[in-house]
């Protein structure tokens, strides 16, 4: 068994060697043909990079293809190694490889295969016969015992395959040894596709390759190449043209890109290589793309915040103005920051695109913006704009009226017009004064009171301050002196509000008795000038005459009376000049009269008189033959220069009785003037001793209490001297009240009076006031009744004057009666049915001349009732019908309508009658009256005078108490109080006598009389009860509601009512823009100046142009 | 006239919001009524005491407004002077205002008042020198005959129309203007406000007394329309 055995393996054993040896002869030819396909294709490749060079690009997908399908190629054979070697490591089959075997060798043939099979059923199979088995095996294995297999093997194929890998190599080899080295870099090309020229890569460094610049920045480029060979190369962009640059220095190229404006790429070539392309990313600088400005002003300076123009960044305001600033840049930046030339850095807020900042402007300077991008890019060349500080003025205070040092008035007030200026507002104004006592001159800073001015628009640029500056609490006493001025601040709350000073003024407080010298001199200069003059105009009337009369026997005007023309001529002039000037004086001194109410209503209103009757002493017809004159000598015409020297002499009578007429009225006047002056002082030191007595009883400065009681004294004496004046000056002037000024002198100069006002001062000099109040009162009450003689003097006077009106009624009754009495001839005339065409014709110039005859009259009583109450109204009616009837007349005559006329001139004897009988009327009314009626003005003052008297009586009645048992001293009063109400009756039973033309508007002042008589009874009785009083009051309340009626009566006249007519009307012009805000118009043309930037100095024009239109305005009346 | 209508119409809405907006801006239960300014000088303020209720009823007749029947009398100092919102001032004669009258007044009137003077006769003078002291700025202008005053309610295309006669002239009117607002007005030559009064007090025709009563209506509501 072991012989089958070990045959049998030794068999199997050599069929696995077979079969091995045959699968490895398989490989090696599929390996070699791949191999030689690889070389060849190689070959191929590498010939043809090098005659066709290739791009790098196409070389590396060739590579990769190439290295691709060598790798597959390969990788098929290491896995057909595998699938014959591992996994088909048994295939063939033994059995298949016995057959190939057995078909080498004839005898065999299948029986190697047979004996295999059977020996497989030798150890299992029992139906095979084991010895046939080893039989068959023994000779098959004996067959093939010296046969070896190896020998069996085909190994052509395998062969070929070497030799085409041989073929392969040598071919390589050979073009490898011809093609030397371009075969060989191409074969480096194929390893290493980016190669120089020698075979080598070609490197390029590209500075500063990928940037980001700044757009027109320049960028330098610079190139190394690796190929010291190359000389040139080109650079390209991807927006323009590329540059073909040559190298400057060791294998460097440079290059300057110029001004960059858009983002671009680039890269540099060399032969067919090419630098990596690098980005240019072009980037602005920040830029400011819109710069808005707001400026708001300090708040006290009260403009409105504004805005700048867009883009205008040079500022203009007032110190302190906060400034807003806006602006947005052309792209994202990280910061903005303003830099100020005064060193100052203020930080924006940043946002995006945008950025904003606040600064207040302190001072002159200039700023820049620095923006600063995402990059840190700062901005290119920012502006320097420029801050100006728009100075804000220090105010300017004036006191424009009275603008001068004066002397106060009556009314103890200072009319006050306060002007302040500021160009931004004036916040505050205060007067500040002091007061310097008698004789003191020296001014103490320290002592000024100030005192704010309250209740104006404080704010505005200019304040106008119109106030009354009532001093007559300020306890002024006669010949104080007030220093005063007005200090006004800005409403600068940045830098501090800025004070300014008035200019300083004096308000001197006079007595009443130095005003009225000061006006008694005043016109007794007007007086005097005006008799210069007068006796001037005498002399020049002679001077005229007698050249006059050389004139007539001259024959020629030779020079010497050409020069006593001409001084005729400049004589004439020289008073016109004088006249002139005087007239200026009087002026004045009426104004002042009047604005300070030194004199009564009456006196003024007949110097007003005057002042017109003035003018017409200097006739327009005077000046024309002065012409006239001047042109005859200028000709040296005779009979010219004669009629003017005739002309002007008739001319210069004429002025001299005008110029006589009106000094005789001023010397008239005057006596008048001093005596309401003298009337009023002593009004005048009743009030003040009233004054001392309320200030003693509240405790006042004595030492000025005692002064002023002092002044008083003195002013009652200066009182009598000007009343002695006044009696001296009467008695030289007829139809005066000398009496009732004597009476009042009396008075003033009564030991009571004099006593008084000693005690008085003595009291005030002890301090023991305890009469004080009571000898004050009497003292008072004396006063007052100098002042009510001095008043009734007055009127006494006016009563004279009433005698004159009376005359001139009289004399126009006359030519009434008179022109009465040709109507009716000339009535009768036209009724007579004989007249004829003609006489109609006369009659009717008769008429005429009636009527202006009527015209003439009528005008005289109009001007009359104008003057006097008691002329009856109806009168100037009546005479109004009459005239009207007349018209009528002459209208009926024309047209030859006798009986119409006659009756038209029946009605006008008619109303001409009237007319008559109510001038009768009125005379007799005048007679009766004694006063022959009083005006108005007369009315008023002495009512007022009275209820004073009325007034203090009743008051010292009160103080008596109520009831009997009185005193001896209380009796001694009483019965003095008794008198005095008495003469107060005297005085309204006169008064209610005198005041008849106005019974109907006063009612019965009788019953106001009886009153008081009633009250005298109670004081005579000493017995003083609830009605006494009562009835006391009720009679001042009548005398009060009696001015108050009287006032009223003027407005009662007109205000009767009656109907409207209807009037054609046309609207007034359309309102001005302004709408009458002149402030306003003023502010706002400032603002928008200030607002469009005009310079400083332009502004000041435009505020002077409105001033102006304003001024203008208001001189227009508006 | 379609238009016309319309326009009335319009009008008539916008009045109806103006007086309710008025109305409603006073205190509950509160009736309008116009004030007569008490000042001193010595001129009659108290002049017609029947002229602001036939006027008040007048307006309670034509409009809807909650008018009181009488008016209320007010000085310049009184503490509910700003209670008011038109003021009526007439008078004769003198009028004086103080410093601090002048002042409140103008206060008054540069914060929505209205004041409306009528010259009575003889008040011309005195208003205008007074009225200076108030608004020394500001210029007194003719008021045309197309302002809004002669068409705010009735229709008066030729101003004002003439009620009494006093000097023989044309009827005037006159204002003060604050911010474009007529906040005084000032007849003259007319005397609208007699012509309120009761007939037998001056004894105008009733075409004279409903003209007056018109022109004042016009007044009020200008007043409180602006």
């Amino acid at each position: 068994m072991s012989n089958v055995t070990n045959t049998y393996n030794e068999l199997i054993s050599r069929l696995k060697e077979y079969r091995t040896r045959q699968k490895a002869l398989f490989f090696s030819h599929n390996l070699c043909r791949v191999l030689a396909i690889l070389l060849a294709v190689f070959l191929l490749l590498l010939l043809a990079e090098t005659i066709l060079d290739f791009t790098p690009q196409l070389l590396i997908v060739i590579a990769i293809l190439f290295t691709f399908a060598a790798a597959l190629a390969l990788l098929w054979q290491l896995g057909s190694f595998f699938l014959l070697f591992v996994i088909h490591s048994q295939k063939p089959s033994l059995n298949d490889i016995a057959l190939q075997v057995g078909s080498f060798y004839k005898k065999t043939d299948d029986r190697l295969a047979n004996a295999l099979q059977l020996i497989q059923r030798y150890y299992g199979d029992t139906r095979y016969s084991r010895s046939l088995i080893e039989e068959s095996l023994n000779i098959s294995a004996g067959a093939l015992q010296d046969h070896d297999f190896k020998n069996f093997l085909d190994r052509k194929p395998f062969f070929r395959s070497v030799k085409y890998v041989l073929a392969a190599l040598i071919i390589t080899g050979i073009f490898s040894l011809f093609l030397g080295t371009q075969f060989n870099t191409a074969l480096l090309r194929y390893t290493h596709p980016y190669l120089d020229s020698r075979g080598r890569q070609a490197h390029f460094i590209v500075l500063p390759g990928h940037v980001t610049a700044l757009r027109n920045t320049d960028i330098p480029v610079k190139i190394w190449v690796s190929d010291s060979a190359a000389q040139n190369l080109s650079l390209h962009f991807s927006d323009r043209e590329p540059v073909v640059l040559t190298k400057t220095g060791a294998d460097t190229f440079y290059y300057t890109i110029p001004e960059v404006k858009e983002t671009f790429s680039y890269h540099a070539e060399y032969r067919r290589f090419s630098s990596p392309d690098y980005k240019v990313t072009v980037e602005e600088r920040p830029l400011l793309r819109t710069l808005k400005i707001q400026i708001t002003p300090p708040a006290y300076s009260k403009i409105t915040p504004w805005s700048l123009d867009d883009n205008v960044g040079d500022i203009s305001a007032l110190k302190g103005a906060q400034i807003t600033l806006t602006g947005q840049t052309n792209k994202p930046v990280q910061s903005a920051m303003l830099l100020f030339a005064g060193g100052a850095k203020i930080t924006a807020r940043v946002e995006e695109r945008s950025f904003s900042a606040k600064f207040t402007i302190w001072q002159n300077d200039t700023y820049i913006i620095d923006l600063v991008d995402e990059s840190g890019n700062h901005s290119d060349k920012p502006i320097t704009y420029t801050i100006r500080v728009i100075p804000d003025q220090y105010p300017l205070v004036d006191i424009v009226q009275p603008g001068k040092d004066i002397d106060l008035g009556d009314d103890m007030t200072i009319p006050l017009l306060i002007e302040a200026r500021d160009d931004y507002g004036v916040s505050l104004l205060r007067l500040a004064y002091q007061v310097l006592p008698q004789g003191d001159e020296q001014i103490d800073s320290s002592r000024f009171v100030l005192q704010k001015l309250q209740g104006f628009d404080y704010g505005k640029d200019i304040l106008r301050v119109g106030l009354d500056w009532d001093l007559s609490t300020s306890d002024l006493m006669p010949t104080d002196v007030v220093v005063y001025y007005v200090e006004g601040y800005d409403n600068d709350t940045i830098s501090g509000p800025k004070r300014a000073v008035s200019k300083m003024y004096r308000a001197r407080f006079p007595s009443l008795y130095e005003i009225y010298q000061d006006i008694t001199a005043n016109q007794d200069n007007v007086i005097e000038g005006m008799e210069d003059v007068f006796q001037q105009e005498q002399e020049l009337q002679k001077q005229i005459a007698d050249l006059a009369q050389e004139m007539k026997r001259a024959t020629e005007v030779n020079w010497e009376k050409q020069q006593e023309a001409e001084e005729i001529l400049k004589n004439r002039q020289d008073m016109q000049e004088k006249l002139q000037d005087l007239a200026a004086d009087l002026n004045e001194m009426v104004d002042k009269m009047q604005n300070e109410n030194l004199v009564s209503a009456e006196t003024i209103k007949k110097f007003q008189e005057v002042q017109e009757l003035y003018k017409e002493i200097m006739t327009p017809e005077m000046e024309q033959l002065m012409r006239e004159m001047a042109q005859a000598l200028e000709n040296m015409d005779r009979n010219l220069l004669q009629k003017a020297l005739e002309e002007f002499k008739l001319s210069e009578e004429e002025f001299n009785k005008n110029l006589d007429k009106t000094i005789s009225l001023l010397k008239r006047l005057k006596i008048e003037q001093q005596l309401d002056q003298a009337q009023k002082m002593a009004e005048n030191l009743a009030e003040r001793q009233e004054n001392v007595a309320d200030k003693t009883a509240e405790n006042a400065d004595m030492e000025r209490l005692l002064k002023e009681q002092q002044n008083i004294d003195h002013d009652k004496q200066a009182l009598g001297e000007m009343l002695q004046d006044l009696q001296k000056e009467m008695s030289a002037t007829p139809a005066m009240p000398e009496q009732e000024v004597a009476e009042a002198m009396n008075t003033l100069e009564s030991d009571s009076l004099n006593t008084g006002l000693q005690n008085l001062e003595e009291m005030l000099q002890s301090g023991n006031l305890s009469k004080f109040d009571k000898t004050s009162k009497q003292v008072q009450n004396r006063m007052q009744q100098v002042s009510q003689q001095l008043l009734k003097a007055k009127n006494s006077m006016s009563g004279a004057q009433q005698q004159k009106a009376f005359a001139e009624l009289k004399k126009n009754s006359r030519q009434i009666l008179e022109l009465s009495k040709q109507q009716e001839e000339v009535m009768q005339k036209t009724g007579d049915p004989m007249t004829g065409d003609e006489q109609v014709t006369d009659i009717a110039e008769k008429q005429q001349e009636i009527r202006t005859g009527l015209g003439r009259v009528t005008d005289n009583v109009f001007r009359l009732s104008k003057e006097n109450f008691a002329i009856d109204p109806g009168i100037y009616k009546a005479l109004g019908l009459a005239s009207m009837q007349m018209d009528d007349a002459v209208s009926a005559l024309e047209e030859r309508n006798n009986t119409a006329a006659a009756n038209n001139q029946g009605n006008a004897v008619t109303a001409l009658n009237q007319a008559m009988h109510r001038i009768q009327a009125s005379m007799q009314n005048m007679m009766q009256g004694g006063g022959m009626g009083m005006s108005f003005q007369q009315f008023m003052e002495q009512m007022q005078q009275m209820a004073k008297g009325q007034q203090g009586i009743n008051e010292q009645t009160l103080g008596m108490g109520l009831g009997k048992g009185l005193s001896m001293a209380q009796q001694a009063q009483m019965a003095r109080l008794s008198a005095e109400q008495g003469q107060m009756r005297k005085s309204m039973e006169q008064l209610a006598n005198e005041a008849k033309g106005l019974s109907e508007v006063l009612g019965d002042l009788g019953n106001m009389a009886q009153e008081m008589q009633q009250v005298e009874n109670d004081l005579n009785r000493n017995i003083i009860t609830r009605e006494t009083i009562t009835r006391q009051n009720r009679i001042l309340s009548r005398m009060l509601d009696a001015q108050k009626s009287i006032r009223e009566r003027e407005y009662s006249r007109k205000r009767q009512a009656e109907r409207g007519k209807d009037y054609f009307a046309t609207s007034p012009d359309e309102l001005d823009e302004n709408l009458g805000e002149r402030e306003n118009r003023l502010q706002q043309a400032l603002l928008q100046a200030k607002k469009e930037g005009y310079t400083r100095d332009y502004l000041e024009l435009i505020k002077q142009y409105f001033e102006a239109l304003t001024r203008q305005n208001e001189k227009n009346g508006n | 006239m379609i238009k016309c209508s319309m326009k009335k119409i319009y009008c008539v809405f916008f009045l109806l919001f103006v007086f309710i907006t008025v109305l409603a801006a006073q205190p509950k239960g509160s009736q309008f009524t116009i004030a007569r300014l008490k000042y001193t000088g010595g001129g009659d303020w108290y002049n017609d005491p029947s002229c602001i209720p036939n006027l008040l009823a007048f307006i309670k007749q034509h409009a809807v407004i909650n008018t009181a029947q009488d008016e209320v009398q007010v000085s310049i100092m009184d503490e509910d002077f700003f209670s008011y919102p038109v003021l009526f001032i007439t008078g004769h004669g003198r009028i004086t205002f103080t410093d601090k009258e002048a002042e409140r007044l103008r206060t008054y009137l540069t914060h929505g008042g209205f004041l409306y003077a009528d010259d009575d006769y003889g008040m011309d003078e005195h208003f205008r020198r007074e009225m200076r002291k108030v608004f020394p700025d500001k210029d007194l202008l003719a008021i045309p005959f197309s302002h809004e005053i002669f068409h705010s309610h009735f229709e008066f295309a030729n101003g004002l129309p003439k009620i009494h006669e006093h000097d023989g002239k044309p009827p005037a009117g006159f204002g003060y203007f604050h911010n474009g607002r007529l906040v005084v007005f000032y007849t003259q030559e007319t005397n609208i406000s007699d012509g309120w009064a009761d007939a037998e007090v001056h004894g105008n025709p009733p075409v004279k007394r409903e003209l007056a009563l018109k022109m004042g209506m016009n007044i009020i509501v200008y007043a409180l329309m602006n």
